[in-house]
């Protein structure tokens, strides 16, 4: 058993406290508690079927071929699309497509976005991240470890961002 | 309920299973490092650091794993499932954490060799239940044999160690280098009172659509190229396999037969591994959503 990492003063008081309380190390509180609380006490999600397929968003990302790399599709589920962009076997960039309807939050980051890739807001995020909020809806998210902010936003240019924005549901 | 984290905090740090996923990490030209806690999980997938990032995605990535029309907890349950039926002993008394070689020798009478057609069927079910949880996690139609068998050329990490593993203990340690024929034909030729017999077929069946028992030839054939490609590759015939596996395994004098017996009721590689790979896919997911 080890102790979990948490983040603050507060956390680290409470965690100690429940450890104390339990007779020592054993299951402490952990940096998750919160939203484990949240997640069971929200409603049920509703049935999906209120947010554009996957599948759709495939054709958005960039050609397999872009850049010479080949395109490897690895997530498609509703609301979600993903693919790896890679050479010679090693994965260069991972693009996807999310539609924000599933988490309205994630449209935050993009208020006062001073960038912009074919007209919609385009932000970065943490140290590996660019991302385009297209339509006011569909996220399309380029990461890489190799690639900086400014090679990402080529990529994300090489989306289909036109074609994405017409698969908006009336 | 159970969360995505504690999922995989449940997972052993050591045991038998992971000193069997280590030794099979040498078969795989990667070095697997065994992840139980979700912010390294986080760590290593994104590359991010900040705190308030990891904890943003992991949020994200346990409301994906709690949200049952997601089917990642249906994924997991599978690798479970296959996990389950092995088990004669019990994994929590045999593990002893200190030796670099585990005895079975106080065991060996209950170590019972399958019959090879329950063991074929046995591994041609565990199989299928990979490409149910495959499907499941990637949102891929149920009976994608295709999009499977192209998707082991690019699978890495769990993924890829989990199909080696398999190959090693499932193929060639019982049938040696031509398991996958012989695994293909064994099944083809499996009767309806064979198929019963085997426990994990009974479970897995339910969760495949169509004929099940065409389902795992197909599934079979279209791994055959890939595997066979790895045996060439790393020369895997039944004495390396069970050479290697001796010095993580003593069955004293047991035979190949009796060694994959020991990891069939030592290990839970599928489970084990399977939950990994579930946990790294979501928290992909969750990286690109928030």
């Amino acid at each position: 058993m080890h102790r979990r990492t948490v983040t603050n003063g507060a956390g680290i008081a409470a965690f100690l406290l429940i450890a104390l309380a339990c007779g020592g190390m054993g299951e402490g509180a952990t940096q998750w508690d919160q939203a484990a609380d949240e997640i069971e006490a929200a409603e049920a999600p509703p049935p999906i079927g209120a947010i554009v397929e996957g599948s759709s968003f495939n054709a958005a990302l960039p050609d397999d071929g872009h850049s010479g790399t080949t395109r490897v599709f690895t997530q498609e589920k509703e609301g979600y699309a993903e693919a790896e962009y890679k050479l010679d076997g090693k994965t260069v960039i991972t693009v996807s497509v999310s539609d924000t309807r599933d988490n309205p939050s994630a449209r935050e980051k993009f208020a006062g976005a001073s960038a912009t890739v074919g007209g919609y807001p385009a932000v970065e995020k943490g140290s590996n991240a660019s991302m385009v909020l297209v339509a006011d809806r569909f996220q399309v998210r380029a990461s890489s470890s190799s690639l900086d902010h400014n090679a990402r936003l080529t990529w994300l240019e090489a989306a289909h961002l036109t074609q994405l924005a017409a698969l908006q549901p009336e | 309920m159970e969360h995505l984290h504690q999922t995989l905090s449940a997972l052993p740090a050591q045991n038998l299973t992971v000193r069997l996923l280590k030794l099979t990490s040498q078969w795989v030209d990667d070095e697997w490092e065994n992840v139980t806690d979700l912010a390294t999980l986080i760590r290593k997938v994104t590359g991010e650091t900040k705190e308030s990032d990891l904890q943003a995605i992991g949020e994200r990535a346990m409301r994906l794993y709690a949200d049952p029309n997601e089917h990642y907890q249906r994924a997991v349950r599978v690798y479970r499932l296959v996990d389950d039926v092995d088990k004669l002993i019990g994994g929590a008394s045999l593990v002893d954490q200190v030796a670099q070689r585990f005895s079975f020798l106080g065991f060996l009478d209950r170590l019972v060799p399958k019959p090879e057609k329950m063991q074929a069927v046995d591994a041609g079910a565990k199989l299928a239940a990979e490409l149910v949880a495959f499907t499941s996690v990637n949102g891929l139609p149920g009976d994608s044999v295709s999009d499977f068998a192209r998707s082991l050329a690019n699978s890495a990490h769990e993924d890829r160690l989990r199909l080696v593993c398999w190959v090693v203990a499932e193929g060639v340690l019982p049938f040696g280098p031509d398991c996958v024929q012989l695994l293909i034909d064994r099944v083809g030729s499996a009767s309806a009172s064979d198929l019963q017999h085997s426990a994990i077929f009974g479970k897995i069946a339910p969760l495949l659509p169509g004929d099940a028992q065409a389902l795992v030839v197909r599934t079979l054939e279209g791994i055959g190229d890939w595997a066979g490609a790895l045996m060439k590759k790393q020369q895997l015939t039944q004495a390396s396999v069970g050479a290697s596996l001796r010095s993580i395994l003593d069955v004293g004098e047991g035979s190949f037969d009796v060694l994959g017996a020991a990891i069939d009721v030592g290990t839970n590689y599928f489970e084990h591994t399977g939950t990994q790979s579930v946990a790294r896919q979501i928290v992909k997911r969750a990286y690109g959503e928030i």
